[in-house]
């Protein structure tokens, strides 16, 4: 269960950088943003998702803040950094490239 | 990586690294933040506080195996991990002090002996030599093959022709001797290398000090210079630079010292104190003294064989050149050895065969440390299941019991080191190898890192397996066991009888080349020599040609052998130009009266001896008697021969009375005693013809240089306090005249046969150790066997087996390991033992009574490390046994 099994290799990463360039978030934000967007087609566990976020750290490509919430609690927030930003852009537009690639190829007429 | 990017990611890798404790409590709040938040959702959707809880905690996966993967994200994770898992592996060693020390003790041995013995084969066998030109310099050698001589010295006019060859850069022709110091200090006998003038240019070596020899100090008359050695400037001069330029006194002569070589500089041997010019004339035609070692460089784009022939080529031009001398020797030919071939050719075998002997006997150690490794984590299983249960990964276990099986070999390897260090300060190994022309084997670098990468790859190999093995994800299934698991312990029961296999087959290779050794070792200590090496002390005299001109040495050594014999416990007093065993005896051609020899049988050793030569060392007469000062007419008329020479020139006739001569121009000498055969070039070699000839100043046609005679003594006191009286008597003749290569018989008869006694020694022991590690290990995994069986005997012994049923159920283990692996060893020592060929002395590699020993020793040494763990399972108590379930 721990594989997100149905989600290329390396979307995550993108969705999640994704999310956070369109504000800074907290984990738990992040997985309800998850569900919401897409519904339950992508399914990513709470035990996958962290190892996710704390590798994304680690390239550097977001940084956290520990910041008090709206409701007075303390929770750490990521947000994206300018090397998150350009990693966003570059896979997006692998993605880009990849999809309509793929999407040609699904759409050619069987003779 | 992008630098950039490293402006983010290094500050975010110290962070975890050193502020590991923070991270990992933000990391704990981070989570616990999520799973409060998650609860409250569920609850909001209605379930229960407890419902929630369990599903929040469903979602995360496990809220330790999560945390473990986010601190997997942190690339510096292994460090902490690894330090983490060193603490604990010092931790757990520290728990049983008694496995800890066997192991460490155990693996000290291996990694000790390895390294030291590795010290050695790296200085002879693998350091380049300490010279620029070193992988380029080859010695030059004339041979002759009728007579099987391989390194014959050559004379000047074939050095002169020599020299010109176009595929060495610099040709050099020396030659060693000794000369004495004198007017600083105590007279010293010191060793010199004379040396032509490109002979410090083949080896690319410059003193350190002061300067090289110039060219015009190799014309004669003006060769009054010298260069020192480093460790005579260091011991005779207090290092002091001011030598430079001073004058010396060389033979009664004065030299000025021009240079100090570098301590690295041992050409051509580490014990030569002085290097001098040796001058020798363009149009020398000194054809008969065959008296320089020759030695050049080739040429950087030349081979070995290039040289080789052109070498040839010469040869046959000198030939021509004096068809009259060299027209008797056909069959001459000239051969190049590479330097480092002619330093350790002949002891290479001996050292590779010590090497792969104490490979073993690591390997062996290395298997032993393993299979206790194994028996441990047998110990730990529950531990070890239980870390598992609670979230470590395989690997994680893997990594921390591979780091605790590290710290064994490393610390196996520093003690290892140590030991290495006081063996190579109490082993003698210089007198078996010759070490005194390389730089001697020292803990250095090299051969630190030799020990490093041994304790790691040793440590890898045979930490990683019982890792492996112990961290099994059976052990899963062994937390609902009692403990008692018959299928895993059975699955590494296995393992364990491959191990003590394993060992048992090396130290049988092990056994075999000691065996081998120790063998010829007794056999060479078992031959009669021929003469009686006890109580007697030898030493060197050297009378300097200045103060001792003809007409007064011989008087000298008269009175001495006079002085000498008045010392109270003095038997008997000889003097002998060569001493038995110790150096090449000299040899000489002779003719017999009335009859044309054949070339071949023409040739006999030589020996000038004071006439009461024979009875100070007991050399029994055959028959005649021994020579005589009246024999003397001045030049002498009779000769003595060994029983070899008697009857391989006279068969069927009495030599006695028969006379033979060295030269056609020489006097005739009269054969009037025949001695018997002594091994005069040491034990293993076959005797040779021999001449005795009275010592004398008379020329009768030997060449030979009587001023440097031995004295040889008999006596009854302790050697250095005869050594001293000796001394006494010696000043009050000449209190410039130093001593040397003061020895006792016994002590040269003994270094003669440390060629066989080195590696004898070393591979007993090594096989002796080995044999030990092996029983140890039968001895371990039998009483783990019968511990883990308990259950087993005592339901048999319950069901009536009888006692010694139990004990040959056991003991078959231990027959069948020493069946297995001692065949296994047998096949490899039987592969592996043609290599020690050269090593043996009259003991054939497959010697089958060395083999049957072997087997038998190792059948014995099984069986008894069996017997103890067997018996114990005959006493094992059924109602104990059974209740113990």
């Amino acid at each position: 269960m721990s594989r997100p099994s149905d989600l290329v290799q390396g979307t995550l990463d993108m969705l999640l950088l994704k999310f956070l360039a369109l504000e800074p978030m907290n984990g738990f934000a992040v997985s309800q943003r998850l569900k919401q967007v897409s519904g339950d087609v992508l399914q990513v566990s709470d035990g996958s998702l962290y190892p996710a976020l704390h590798k994304l750290e680690q390239e550097g490509w977001i940084t956290a803040e520990w910041k008090t919430s709206e409701y007075g609690r303390r929770a750490k927030y990521y947000s994206l950094t300018r090397l998150g930003r350009r990693q966003l852009e570059k896979e997006a537009d692998n993605w880009g490239r990849l999809s309509s690639a793929i999407s040609r190829v699904i759409k050619l007429k069987e003779a | 990586m992008r630098p950039e990017h490293w402006l983010y990611t290094i500050p975010l890798r110290l962070r975890s690294l050193f502020r590991w404790a923070q991270a990992d409590q933000e990391l704990d709040e981070e989570l616990r933040d999520h799973l409060e938040r998650k609860i409250e959702e569920y609850v909001a959707q209605g379930m229960t506080q407890e419902e929630a809880h369990r599903r929040a905690r469903l979602d995360l996966g496990g809220m330790e195996q999560t945390k473990e993967k986010c601190r997997d994200t942190r690339r510096v994770n292994w460090i902490q991990d690894f330090v983490q898992d060193l603490r604990f592996g010092l931790r757990m060693l520290r728990k049983s002090p008694g496995f800890t020390g066997v192991a460490i003790f155990t693996l000290a041995l291996g990694i000790g002996a390895t390294t030291a013995i590795f010290s050695v084969v790296d200085s002879l066998l693998l350091r380049p030599l300490p010279y620029r030109n070193s992988h380029r310099v080859v010695r030059i050698w004339n041979t002759f093959s009728p007579r099987g001589m391989t390194e014959l010295t050559a004379s000047e006019p074939e050095f002169l022709e020599y020299r010109q060859s176009q595929t060495l850069a610099h040709v050099a022709g020396f030659a060693l001797g000794s000369t004495t110091l004198t007017g600083r200090g105590d007279p010293a006998r010191l060793s010199v290398s004379w040396g032509t003038s490109d002979f410090l240019a083949v080896l690319g070596t410059q003193p350190v000090l002061g300067r090289s020899f110039s060219p015009d100090e190799h014309e004669p008359g003006h060769d009054q210079v010298v260069i020192i050695s480093h460790h005579l400037w260091r011991d005779r001069f207090g290092s002091n630079p001011a030598i430079i330029g001073k004058s010396v006194i060389l033979n009664s002569k004065s030299s000025i010292v021009i240079g100090v070589m570098p301590p690295s500089f041992r050409f051509p041997s580490g014990d030569v104190d002085l290097w001098q010019p040796l001058p020798i004339a363009a149009n020398s035609s000194n054809l008969g003294n065959h008296y320089l070692d020759l030695v050049g460089d080739l040429k950087p784009e030349v081979s070995l064989q290039q040289s080789n022939a052109e070498m040839k080529t010469i040869l046959a031009r000198i030939e021509q050149k004096y068809p009259a001398y060299y027209s008797g020797a056909v069959g001459l030919g000239v051969n190049l050895v590479p330097l480092r071939e002619q330093m350790v050719g002949n002891v290479r075998p001996t050292v590779l065969v010590l090497m792969a002997g104490v490979g073993f006997m690591l390997l062996i150690a290395c298997t032993n440390i393993a299979g206790l490794l194994l028996t441990r984590g047998e110990v730990r299983k529950k531990e070890i299941a239980t870390r598992i249960a609670i979230g470590a990964g395989r690997t994680r276990i893997i990594r921390q019991l591979l780091a605790e099986n590290l710290l064994l070999f490393l610390a196996g390897g520093a003690v290892g080191l140590v030991l290495a260090f006081l063996s190579l300060k109490l082993v003698p190994v210089e007198e078996s190898l010759p070490l005194q022309q390389v730089v001697g084997p020292s803990l250095d670098f090299r051969v630190l890192s030799f020990a490093v990468v041994t304790f790691l790859t040793t440590g890898l190999l045979f930490g990683l397996m019982p890792a492996l093995k112990t961290s099994h994800p059976y052990l899963n299934e062994m937390l609902k066991e009692s403990g008692r698991d018959a299928m895993g312990s059975r699955h590494h029961t296995r393992t364990r009888s491959l191990l003590v296999m394993s060992e048992i087959a090396f130290s049988v290779v092990l056994l075999a080349g000691a065996g081998l050794m120790i063998a010829s070792l007794m056999r060479l200590l078992g031959v009669q020599l021929g003469f009686d090496s006890a109580n007697i002390v030898t030493l060197r005299l050297s009378l300097p040609e200045l103060r001792y001109p003809n007409g007064r040495f011989a008087i000298f050594y008269k009175d001495f052998q006079e002085k000498v014999r008045s010392i109270p416990s003095v038997q008997a007093v000889a003097i002998v130009n060569q001493l038995p065993m110790s150096e090449v005896l000299a040899n000489s051609s002779f003719e017999v009266e009335g009859r044309q020899l054949e070339t071949g049988t023409n040739i006999a050793n030589t020996q000038v001896i004071s006439p009461d030569y024979f009875s100070a060392v007991r050399i029994p007469f055959i028959r005649g008697r021994a020579l005589d000062e009246h024999d003397l007419n001045p030049a002498p008329s009779t000769v003595v021969v060994n029983q070899t020479l008697a009857r391989k020139i006279w068969p069927d006739e009495d030599a006695i009375g028969k006379r033979l001569r060295l030269k056609s121009d020489a006097p005739w000498l009269t054969v009037v005693g025949i001695v018997g055969d002594i091994k005069n070039e040491g034990s293993s070699k076959p005797t040779k013809p021999e001449l005795y000839f009275l010592y004398t100043e008379q020329s009768f046609g030997l060449w030979a240089d009587l001023r440097s005679m031995t004295l040889v003594v008999r006596t009854s006191s302790e050697p250095q306090q005869l050594v001293n009286a000796i001394r006494r008597e010696l000043n009050s003749l000449d209190p410039d005249l130093p001593i040397y290569k003061v020895q006792t018989l016994g002590e040269i008869v003994s270094a003669s046969t440390s060629q066989t006694r080195l590696p004898a020694v070393l591979l007993s022991v090594f096989a002796g150790i080995a044999l030990l590690l092996a029983a140890v290990g039968v001895y371990g995994v039998l009483a783990y066997t019968v511990a883990q069986s308990r259950h087993e005997i005592g339901v048999r012994m319950a069901l009536g087996a009888p006692r010694q049923r139990i004990l040959r159920s056991f003991l078959g283990y231990g027959i069948k390991w020493a069946a297995v692996g001692g065949g296994a060893g047998l096949v490899a020592a039987f592969i592996l033992v043609r290599f020690m060929r050269s090593m043996l002395f009259e003991v054939g590699p497959y010697d089958p009574t060395i083999f049957l020993s072997v087997a038998g020793v190792l059948g014995i040494v099984v069986l008894m490390a069996c017997y103890l763990p067997a018996r114990r399972a005959t006493h094992v108590d059924p109602m104990v046994a059974l209740r113990y379930e």
